[in-house]
C-alpha cells in the first residue's frame, strides 16, 4: 500500500519529465533509424539498438538516476520521507524498481521501433526478438544498477563514473585480456549483438545479471547502512577541501592510468626460426615455409624495405611500426589479409607472386602502416582515396622511382572503371561505392593515377605535403578544436594544399585519364577487355531449387566474342548493406559469352536471403580480373 | 508514553549520545533542553526509529521503538528542525500524499490549520518562508491525529509572532486532545511557558530530569564584587549543606558561584560579608546545569 503512495508521488514528480524524455528518446532513435535506412550502406535496424545502448541509454539512465535518487538525497527530501510511517527501504525499492522498469520498457520500445523500421528482407521472428530483448534487458539492468549505486554516492558519483570509464578503457588496452569473452562486454559484441539470431548467451546473461544484482545490493547496503548516515553524508555538497582532494585524486588516477597505458602498449612478438628474414631499420620480418620460398621472401623483404624507406624519406617519418609478413600457401593469391595493433601483420600466399602481385601486397602493407600511424583517422571515406593512392604510390617507389611496368595496367584499370562509373558522382569522395563497384585493385589504381596526375601538375612536393597533413595530423585536444575540425573538411584541406577544388581536380584528372587511354600500352590493354555490362537474376525450377543466373552484355555493339574467362562469385550477406568483398568464396568460372546466359548455378539460398554477387572478367593482359558488376541480390 | 533508559548512540568512533534517560507520561508537555550539538536530534531520531540506539533501550507507547516502527510513527506527529518538504508540492498536495499513511488523518483539521496559519493551500511549498514551512509541518503533524507530538526545535528561525502562534497551538492541541508533547529546544522561553517537566541533556548525557519549579529550588547563585573576592573564599556556610558548585567566574565585574543543592537551596542563607544571593532565570539555571559537565 505504502509503495503505491510513493509510486504515485514519484509519478507526479517525474512523470512529465520522463514522458518528455521518452518522446525525445524515441524521436532520436526513429531519426537514427530513418537516416541509416536511407544511407547508401545501411546496416541492420537492430544494430541501431546496439548503438542506442552504448550512447543514448546511458544518458537516459543518468538523467533517471539524477531525478529519482540524487535529487532526493542532495535536496534533503529523503529526511522528510524517513520520518513518515514507511519502512526505511520502501522508497528506495520503489525508486529502484520504477527506474529499472522504465529502462526496460524504453529498451523494449526501441526494439519494437527497430522491428517496425526493419527492411522487409531482414527476417526476424519471436525467438530473435526474445533474444534481443533478453540481451537489451540484461545490459540495461546492469546499467541501472551502476547508476543506482553511483547516485547513492552523492557527490562522488562523477568520480565513480569516471573510474568505471577509465577502468573499461584500460581493460580494452590490456594486452592478453580478451574483454569480448567476459560479461557484460561479451553481450555487447558489436557483431553478435544484432546478428546472432539463435543462440541465447545464457551464461553471459546470468553472469551480467549477477554483477548487476551485486552492485544493486551494494547500493542498498550503502543507503541503509548505519541507518542511512553514509548516504546522508555523501548527499551533502562537496566542500572546497573535499573538492581539492577529489581533484588531486582524479589527476593522480589519470596520471597513473596514462603511465600504465604506455607500459601496456603491446610489443610486437618476434618471429624466430630458420625460415625468417629480418631487417632492422625499418623493422621488417618475413616468415616463409620452406627453402623453396626463400627467394620470394627475400624479394618481399627488399620491396617492402625500399617502399618504407622511400615513404620515410618523402615525409620525414622518424619511426615506423614493425611490419611482419607471413607466407600462407593455403590462401588464394588475390587474398592479402592484414591486421594492425602495435605492429602490422600481413598474410599472403606470395610463393609465386609476380611483380604486380608483389606491388599489391606492398600496397596493402603500406595501407595498414598508414592506418596504424594515423590511429585509423585516415580511414574516413572523404580521405580514403588518398590513403589508397599513397599506399599504391609508395608501393611503386614514390616520385623518384623509375617507370613501373605495372603503370600501364593501373591506367587501363582506372580508364575502364571510370567508363563504367555513374556520371554525377565524384568517384574520389564516394570512395566506398567506388571500391565496391570496381574492386579494391581498381580502387588502388584510381587513387594511384589521381596522385600521378597531381604530381605531374603540382610536383612531388605537393604530394608529400598532402600525405604529411594526414600522417602528422594531431587529434583535436579540446572540444573547441573538435568543432573547428568540422569546418576543416578534407575537401577544404585538399584545396588549401593544391589550390584546386576537389571537383575541379577530379574533372581535369578524368580528362587526363581518358588521354592516357590513347597511349599504345594502355590502349592495348583496354582493347583486350571489351566493355561489358553484367546482370544477375534469380529464379527457381519446379523442384523449388533456387538458381543464380548471370549474363554479360557488350556495351560495344560490334563485339560479340570475348576472350578470357568470366567468374561469378557470391556469398550470403545480411539484410543490410556494409562493405563487402569476396576472395576464395563460392565461384563459377565460365568462358565469357555475351550471347547467352554465362552462369546458372543452383544456389544454397532460400527465398528472402540476400547474396553479395560480383561478376569478373579475367581479361588477357591483365594480372588480375576486371570487375564487371557487383551488387546485392535478394533471392526470389 | 516515552521511556529512555541509558540510551547511547555511536557513529563509528564518534559518540553522540552517552547515556540519556528520561520518562514522559501520557498528556504531558515535556521540554527536552540542550545546547546545539548536545544530541537532542539524535535522541529524537532514535525515538522515531529512524536510527537505532547502540546501547540502552528506547520505548514508545510501552513498546520498544524498533519493534514496529511503521505503527509507532502512525501514532506520532513529528515536526523536524528543518523542513524538507517537496518544493514542487503545495500544502494541498502534501496532505493528499501523506494522508494515506496515517489511519487517523483529519483532513478537516488540516484545512482549518492551514487557514489558521494563513498558509495558501495551492501555492508551491518551495516559495514558502522558513516560518511558513514550520507552521505547515505542525499543521501536518497535528492533522495526523497523533497520540504524541514530537517537536524538534520547531521555532528556530521563527519571528516572535509566528513563534507565539506556534506555541499557542501546541499548548491548545495538548489540552484539547490529551496528546503528549515532546518538545526539544535550546530556547528556554519556549519551554518555560508551556512545559510541565523538562530534561536537560549535555554532551550526550541527561543532566537533569524533573519539574522546572523543582529545578529552580535546587539552584542558587551567589556573587561578590570582584575587588573584594579572595581566592578560595565561599559565600557562606550554606554551601556546605549538601551542595556542589556548578559554575564560577566573573560576570559584569562580580565574581559569582552557582551551587546545586541535594535537596533545596536555603531561602535566606547567612552569607559572608560582601556576598549576596542573585535571582536566577531558567536560562541562568540551564547555563549552570550545562556548565556542570565541563
Amino acid at each position: 500500500m505504502m509503495w503505491r503512495i510513493i509510486l504515485a508521488k514519484d509519478a507526479r514528480e517525474h512523470g512529465l519529465a520522463l514522458c518528455a524524455l521518452t518522446l525525445g528518446l524515441l524521436a532520436v532513435f526513429a531519426l537514427s533509424l530513418a537516416r541509416q535506412s536511407a544511407s547508401e550502406f545501411s546496416m541492420s535496424s537492430f544494430q541501431v539498438v546496439y548503438f542506442a545502448l552504448l550512447t543514448i541509454m546511458p544518458l537516459i539512465a543518468l538523467i533517471l538516476g539524477n531525478r529519482l535518487i540524487v535529487r532526493e538525497y542532495t535536496g534533503g527530501t529523503r529526511r522528510f520521507m524517513e520520518s513518515l510511517p514507511i519502512a526505511p527501504a520502501t522508497p528506495l525499492v520503489v525508486k529502484f524498481v520504477s527506474g529499472w522498469l522504465y529502462l526496460l520498457i524504453a529498451g523494449a520500445m526501441l526494439i519494437a521501433l527497430a522491428a517496425w523500421f526493419a527492411d522487409p528482407a531482414e527476417y526476424y521472428d519471436k525467438r530473435y526478438l526474445a533474444l534481443l530483448l533478453s540481451k537489451t534487458g540484461t545490459v540495461l539492468s546492469l546499467l541501472w544498477s551502476i547508476v543506482f549505486f553511483a547516485s547513492l554516492t552523492g557527490k562522488f558519483r562523477l568520480i565513480i563514473y569516471l573510474a568505471i570509464i577509465t577502468a573499461l578503457v584500460y581493460l580494452f588496452f590490456l594486452p592478453g585480456f580478451n574483454e569480448n569473452r567476459l560479461p557484460p562486454v561479451a553481450l555487447m559484441d558489436s557483431e553478435l549483438f544484432a546478428l546472432e539470431r539463435d543462440i541465447f548467451p545464457w551464461r553471459h546473461i546470468g553472469q551480467t545479471l549477477l554483477i548487476a544484482a551485486a552492485i544493486t545490493l551494494a547500493g542498498f547496503g550503502l543507503a541503509l547502512a548505519s541507518d542511512g548516515s553514509y548516504a546522508d553524508q555523501l548527499g551533502k555538497p562537496l566542500s572546497r577541501r573535499n573538492l581539492l582532494a577529489t581533484s588531486i585524486m582524479v589527476i593522480a588516477i589519470l596520471t597513473i592510468a596514462t603511465s600504465l597505458r604506455e607500459k601496456w602498449t603491446p610489443e610486437p612478438a618476434e618471429f624466430t626460426g630458420r625460415y625468417v628474414l629480418q631487417h632492422d631499420d625499418p623493422a621488417i620480418e618475413v616468415a616463409y615455409i620452406a627453402d623453396q620460398h626463400r627467394e620470394q621472401a627475400q624479394l618481399t623483404l627488399n620491396n617492402l624495405r625500399n617502399a618504407l624507406l622511400q615513404m620515410r624519406e618523402d615525409v620525414g617519418l622518424r619511426r615506423l611500426p614493425m611490419l611482419k609478413v607471413t607466407l600462407n600457401t593455403g590462401m588464394e593469391k588475390r587474398q592479402i589479409s592484414a591486421t594492425f595493433r602495435g605492429s602490422v601483420s600481413v598474410t599472403a600466399n606470395f610463393a609465386d607472386f609476380n611483380t604486380y602481385e608483389h606491388s599489391m601486397m606492398n600496397t596493402v602493407a603500406l595501407h595498414h602502416i598508414m592506418l596504424l600511424l594515423t590511429n585509423s583517422r585516415w580511414d574516413y571515406e572523404s580521405r580514403h582515396w588518398l590513403l589508397d593512392g599513397f599506399a599504391r604510390w609508395w608501393a611503386e617507389g614514390g616520385a623518384s622511382a623509375p617507370a613501373s611496368p605495372n603503370t600501364a595496367e593501373y591506367l587501363a584499370r582506372a580508364v575502364l572503371a571510370m567508363r563504367q562509373s555513374k556520371p554525377g558522382i565524384n568517384p574520389l569522395l564516394a570512395w566506398q561505392r567506388t571500391t565496391e563497384q570496381h574492386g579494391f585493385e581498381s580502387a588502388f589504381a584510381l587513387g594511384f593515377t589521381a596522385l600521378m596526375y597531381l604530381q605531374q601538375t603540382h610536383g612531388a612536393e605537393t604530394l608529400h605535403k598532402l600525405a604529411s597533413s594526414y600522417l602528422f595530423e594531431d587529434p583535436p585536444s579540446s572540444s573547441v578544436e573538435s568543432l573547428k575540425t568540422l569546418f576543416n573538411t578534407d575537401t577544404s584541406r585538399f584545396q588549401q594544399i593544391t589550390s584546386l577544388s576537389i571537383d575541379t581536380f577530379t574533372q581535369s584528372w578524368l580528362a587526363w585519364l581518358e588521354e592516357q587511354g590513347d597511349s599504345p600500352a594502355v590502349n592495348a590493354l583496354i582493347d583486350a577487355a571489351p566493355a561489358l555490362n553484367g546482370s544477375v537474376t534469380t529464379d527457381a525450377d519446379d523442384n523449388g531449387t533456387r538458381f543464380l543466373s548471370a549474363s554479360y552484355q557488350s556495351r560495344d555493339t560490334q563485339t560479340d566474342t570475348v576472350d578470357g574467362d568470366c567468374v561469378l562469385r557470391y556469398k550470403r550477406t545480411l539484410a543490410y548493406d556494409r562493405e563487402e568483398d569476396i576472395f576464395n568464396k563460392e565461384h563459377d568460372r565460365q568462358p565469357c559469352t555475351t550471347t547467352q546466359t554465362a552462369h546458372r548455378i543452383a544456389s544454397p539460398f532460400a527465398p528472402g536471403d540476400r547474396a553479395f554477387v560480383i561478376l569478373e572478367h579475367e581479361a588477357p593482359g591483365f594480372n588480375w580480373p576486371i570487375r564487371v558488376w557487383s551488387g546485392r541480390v535478394t533471392i526470389q | 508514553m516515552i521511556q529512555f533508559r541509558e540510551v547511547g548512540k555511536k557513529y563509528g568512533s564518534l559518540t553522540v549520545l552517552k547515556s540519556v534517560s528520561l520518562q514522559v507520561e501520557r498528556g504531558e508537555i515535556y521540554g527536552f533542553l540542550g545546547r546545539n550539538g548536545a544530541g537532542k536530534s539524535t535522541a529524537i531520531r532514535i525515538l522515531l526509529g529512524i536510527t537505532r540506539a547502540t546501547s540502552g533501550s528506547a520505548e514508545m507507547f510501552g513498546q520498544p521503538v524498533s519493534s514496529n516502527v511503521v505503527a509507532t510513527r502512525q501514532r506520532v506527529g513529528y515536526v523536524a528542525q528543518e523542513q524538507h518538504f517537496y518544493p514542487w508540492m503545495s500544502p494541498h498536495q502534501l496532505g493528499k500524499f501523506v494522508r494515506g499513511m496515517y489511519p487517523r488523518w483529519q483532513q478537516q483539521q488540516y484545512r482549518q490549520l492551514l487557514d489558521l496559519f494563513e498558509l495558501p493551500a495551492t501555492r508551491r511549498i518551495g516559495h514558502f518562508s522558513g516560518g511558513m514551512k514550520a507552521k505547515l509541518a505542525l499543521s501536518l503533524a497535528v492533522a495526523t491525529g497523533p497520540e504524541c507530538l514530537i517537536l524538534d526545535e520547531p521555532t528556530a528561525g521563527m519571528d516572535p509572532v509566528a513563534r507565539r502562534e506556534f506555541l499557542d497551538l501546541v499548548s491548545r492541541q495538548a489540552t484539547q486532545t490529551d496528546a503528549t508533547v515532546f518538545f526539544s529546544t535550546h530556547l528556554i522561553d519556549d519551554i518555560e511557558s508551556i512545559a510541565d517537566r523538562i530534561a536537560i541533556i549535555e554532551s550526550g548525557k541527561t543532566v537533569y530530569e524533573g519539574r522546572m519549579q523543582t529545578l529552580s529550588t535546587l539552584i542558587a547563585s551567589y556573587s561578590i564584587d570582584e575587588s573584594q573576592y579572595e581566592a578560595g573564599s565561599v559565600p557562606g556556610d550554606c554551601v556546605y549543606q549538601g551542595s556542589w558548585c556548578l559554575q564560577k567566574g566573573v560576570r559584569n565585574g562580580r565574581w559569582f558561584m552557582v551551587f546545586e543543592y541535594e535537596r533545596v537551596a536555603p531561602e535566606n542563607p547567612s552569607l559572608n560579608p560582601g556576598w549576596q544571593q542573585d535571582s536566577m532565570t531558567l536560562e541562568d539555571i540551564f547555563v549552570a546545569m550545562v556548565a556542570r559537565t565541563k
